[in-house]
């Protein structure tokens, strides 16, 4: 009981450290301009000291079993549609699809890296038609591709080495420069 | 001012403009119909398609975009008891249960009357009020704009819902990501722990992606999504519009929440959520009909969605005459006329008159073309619902990230998406409500900037804040709005005694 309470006000005692630190850097950001006046530590300093203490009175009600204040029903949540348990590791693997795609992007160039990104989304979030995932993840990408280069004129990462000549060779296959 | 309109009218009235308009419409209803894409989220990701338009371009995409998509989440949640947007939430409690009891239809005519009532009355007070507004606008101190913006941040925070103590932790957050930076007033450098995309600050354009986008992805992928159609559209989609006599009898709970819609709009960071659920409240506090709210009346159906269309006039005013967003989609847009040289705000209607005035028309085309693609195409849009929830997130995952890069081509900017996709996800698991977060990362250097200019100006006299009556006033119901929901919680437990303790 008390372990399960502790891990329930856990998040905001590190928000509670969080806010600490980033009050102490406060304190340290110093201007000549500002002397005599509020200095550019000023604002972030008193928004990271009122983090703490919130962060302090809701870890601290939490850890004695209690809520501060959750009577008044938060509007979207009213009608939030029923769902089976929850599946942490689905969102973390997503999370980490997401990061990969972030790390490889500048190697892969946009489309290869996109293509790879859709697939392993639609999977790691249920999709299991392989032949559909393919089609989606493929076409998705060179579409999502072609349209921001050749329409809305946005620079994408074309890649390096080989990565980049599969780049260039789907924009000259599209008849686009 | 006729004439000026006139002029903003003749903008719209080229061929491109006009396919921007009618582009805007359609994909302002889509994006109001998909349940995962929030309005907010679309106008931000068409945000980078507007980078290679004009200004006046840019303007009518981003504007009929808004005010077409108050009305298209209303067929879903009338037809399907699923809300396209959280302001459709309060169109399930009459809107389907008119429609079960076979008044689909009827409840369909009702959300459009109710759409054309809300917009056309907002955008004639805004153009009546807007220029007035602004001369007036041009004399306020940095204090009372300081005030103004704690204002809607406490009003936001306040009407809400949910834990006030998680939604200003929240709100400190992004008050605390939008430090992250050069200071605006001494140019030092803030939390950047030397990295160098840190000292550019953090786009605020980027967190809404990341924690709008990303986030809601995250939150429905850990709930399990669903991988074929979620709903069948099939079927005979019809509206039907009310007879005169009809209309009559639901102008005051029309006239009510259009002015709730209105005023809600105006404070900055409140939008048409805040502005639907406070007026569905007045509706039961005041309407003729109120016992009966829920059971599936006429005026459960028009007061929502007149005050959430409606909501856009308010906003747009708060944001054309003190350069405040006052939602979270005219934070966007406010990003879109930065980006295009335009500084909104008081001096807008002294140097840049044809912005406005070119908003005013669009809004006025946008009304009455929304309302005929609605009766017309509906049927047509409805079947993006057959989509699996799956495919439709795939690719709002791959929106979101090239849309980010369109803004600065920059992969660090996707680092900072996929930093707030996670702290979204992490909000909506610990029950911290985002908007509060993301108010605070577009209001905070506005505030900042009200606040140090404010302090510098008095030689540090806080008593400043006070002393100028506007400000005063603002302060007070500042603390006021968050007073009063503590205070009724304190009365409702002791006379109902302690409540159990919380679930570990």
């Amino acid at each position: 009981m008390a372990l399960s309470r502790l891990l329930a006000a856990a998040p905001f005692l590190i928000l509670l450290a969080v806010a600490l630190v980033l009050l102490g850097m406060a304190a340290g950001f110093h201007s000549p301009a500002a002397a005599g006046r509020l200095g550019p530590g000023a604002w972030p300093g008193m928004v990271a000291g009122l983090l703490a203490v919130l962060a302090a009175a809701k870890a601290l009600a939490l850890a004695r079993g209690q809520e501060l204040d959750d009577s008044r029903p938060q509007f979207a949540e009213e009608e939030a549609p029923e769902s089976g348990p929850l599946q942490p590791w689905r969102a973390i693997a997503a999370l980490s699809a997401f990061g990969a795609y972030c790390l490889t992007l500048g190697t892969l160039g946009f489309p290869l890296a996109t293509a790879l990104l859709l697939g392993v989304f639609l999977f790691v979030a249920g999709y299991r038609r392989p032949a559909a995932l393919l089609v989606t993840s493929l076409g998705g990408s060179v579409g999502l591709f072609l349209l921001f280069r050749t329409v809305v004129y946005v620079s994408l990462p074309l890649g390096v080495g080989p990565f980049q000549s599969l780049s260039l060779g789907l924009l000259r296959l599209m008849g686009a420069s | 001012m006729l004439d000026q309109l006139a002029l903003g009218l003749g903008q719209i009235a080229t061929l491109a403009n006009l396919l921007v308009l009618v582009l805007g419409l359609l994909v302002g209803m889509l994006v109001a119909i998909l349940p995962g894409l929030t309005l907010v989220m679309g106008v931000a990701l068409a945000l980078p398609f507007t980078y290679a338009m004009g200004m006046i371009p840019a303007v009518i995409l981003l504007t009929a975009m808004y005010v077409s998509g108050t009305y298209g989440g209303a067929f879903t949640s009338i037809l399907f008891r699923v809300p396209g947007e959280p302001f459709d939430i309060p169109l399930l409690w009459d809107g389907h249960a008119m429609a079960r009891a076979g008044g689909a239809a009827k409840a369909l005519g009702l959300v459009l009357l109710a759409a054309l009532v809300g917009g056309f009355v907002s955008l004639l007070f805004m153009m009546a009020v807007a220029e007035p507004f602004a001369k007036i606008a041009v004399r306020l101190s940095s204090a009372e704009f300081f005030a103004l913006i704690l204002f809607g941040i406490a009003s936001v925070v306040s009407l809400g819902g949910g834990s006030l103590v998680n939604a200003l932790i929240s709100l400190c957050v992004g008050l605390l990501v939008a430090s992250v930076g050069v200071d605006q007033t001494y140019g030092v450098d803030r939390y950047s722990f030397g990295l160098r995309t840190l000292s550019d600050g953090i786009e605020y354009v980027a967190v809404m992606i990341g924690a709008y986008g990303l986030g809601e992805v995250l939150s429905r992928t850990e709930a399990g999504m669903g991988t074929s159609s979620a709903v069948a559209t099939g079927g005979r989609i019809r509206t039907v519009l009310p007879s005169f006599a009809e209309a009559l009898r639901l102008r005051w709970a029309l006239l009510r929440s259009t002015g709730i819609g209105i005023m809600v709009g105006i404070v900055p960071g409140a939008g048409a959520t805040v502005a639907s659920f406070v007026a569905y409240g007045a509706e039961g506090q005041y309407g003729a009909r109120r016992r009966q709210l829920g059971s599936g009346i006429e005026e459960g159906i028009v007061a929502p969605q007149a005050a959430s269309t409606a909501s856009v006039g308010g906003a747009m005013t708060s944001l054309l005459t003190l350069g405040i967003p006052g939602s979270g989609t005219t934070a966007i847009l406010y990003g879109a006329l930065l980006l295009h040289g335009v500084q909104p705000g008081p001096q807008l209607f002294l140097g840049n008159a044809e912005v406005p005035y070119t908003i005013f028309a669009t809004m006025l085309v946008s009304l009455i073309g929304m309302c005929l693609v609605g009766y017309l195409f509906i049927r047509v849009l409805m079947r993006v619902l057959e989509a699996p929830e799956v495919l439709v997130a795939a690719f709002v995952v791959a929106f979101c990230f090239v849309g980010t890069l369109a803004v600065r081509n920059s992969v660090n900017d996707l680092w900072v998406i996929v930093a707030f996709g996670a702290v979204g996800w992490l909000f909506e698991r610990y029950r911290l409500p985002l908007a509060p977060m993301v108010l605070g990362v577009i209001l905070g250097p506005m505030a900042e900037g009200y606040f140090m200019t404010t302090m510098i100006a008095a030689n540090n006299d806080w008593t400043v804040f006070l002393t100028r009556p506007l400000s005063a006033t603002l302060l007070a119901a500042s603390v006021l709005s968050l007073a009063v929901p503590i205070v009724r919680e304190h009365w409702r437990r002791r006379s109902h005694g302690t409540p159990e303790p919380a679930r570990s």
